[in-house]
């Protein structure tokens, strides 16, 4: 062992947080805070469907600080959350699973997919779009893991 | 947290977040690199809707040097007659490839540092006069040099 760095020489600060659940029948959506610059390296989260039938489509977004698109990932509708399915949604990046839907019990569904490399701005939004959302469907276990730069 | 961390992108640059203005009817969008910079294309998002001309629309997005020769070309697999409106999000780092869910065209983006004066954008075969290009956005690191 010679003349080692100690340190993470890509700069930046780890962080691993949980956000809070939104209300029954609406999307999440996460802010970068002003002052940073995010790298989102992963996201999880769980959605509670209720046992009301919809035509619920998953769809992951980036916005910019206008509200425009800048990303969207759909799932296909093989892949759709059902009515009184829990469903489980962790995308990250460098995930080799593509539009990943696995039903390990009749209730009880996990969803992969690639999170693209990433560096947001302050301002910029990630999080989900679903069309369809039943108005009692809930989301929680909301948690991101990311590296930050101060800018 | 604490110890000696750098709190900087070492990488550099800066994060450029950009407005492409619609192109003509029946043309597509280009973005150049302006002078002084460097870029990497981090992600984009953009809109075709066709007119309600038959021909069937072979969608397909480039980077091209100066010399106006291509270095990437990705054609798209799905097709687009009349009368559609189709989305594209393209991404450094995404695992699909060619591939086509609700309407919207998703693949990865090659990992390039273009030069000023490069550019990037649609290249559309049987692009019709009243074909549209809209909603053209995009996030790029850019460096000065």
């Amino acid at each position: 062992m010679g003349n080692v760095c100690y340190v993470p020489l890509a700069g930046g600060e780890s962080v691993s947080f949980a956000l809070p659940n939104p209300a029954a029948g609406a999307d999440w959506l996460y802010t970068i805070p002003a002052g940073y610059e995010y790298e989102i390296r992963a996201l999880q989260c769980k959605l509670i469907c209720s046992l009301v039938v919809a035509d619920r489509r998953p769809l992951f977004v980036i916005y910019d600080t206008a509200g425009n698109d800048h990303w969207r990932l759909y799932f296909s509708p093989a892949n759709y959350t059902l009515a009184g399915e829990t469903s489980v949604f962790s995308l990250y990046v460098g995930c080799q699973r593509t539009d990943y839907s696995f039903l390990t019990v009749v209730t009880s569904r996990q969803n992969n997919d690639t999170l693209p490399y990433n560096r947001l701005p302050a301002g910029y939004q990630i999080g989900t779009a679903f069309g369809g959302l039943d108005a009692a469907d809930q989301w929680s276990e909301i948690r991101i893991n990311a590296l930050r730069w101060r800018v | 947290m604490g110890g000696n961390v750098c709190f900087v992108p070492l990488e550099g640059g800066e994060l450029i977040d950009v407005n492409v203005p619609n192109p003509a009817p029946g043309a597509d969008w280009v973005y150049t690199i302006p002078a002084g910079y460097e870029m990497t294309l981090l992600h984009t998002f953009y809109r075709l809707v066709t007119d309600a001309n038959l021909p069937t629309r072979y969608p397909m997005f480039n980077l091209w040097g100066v010399d106006n020769f291509d270095r990437v070309r990705m054609k798209f697999g799905t097709f687009i007659g009349p009368g559609a409106q189709n989305n594209f999000s393209l991404a450094l780092g995404s695992a699909r490839a060619d591939a086509y869910t609700r309407n919207t065209y998703h693949d990865a983006l090659p990992m390039m540092r273009c030069l000023t004066g490069e550019r990037w954008g649609s290249a559309t075969s049987n692009l019709q006069a009243g074909d549209q290009y809209s909603l053209i956005h995009f996030l790029a690191v850019r460096w000065r040099v």
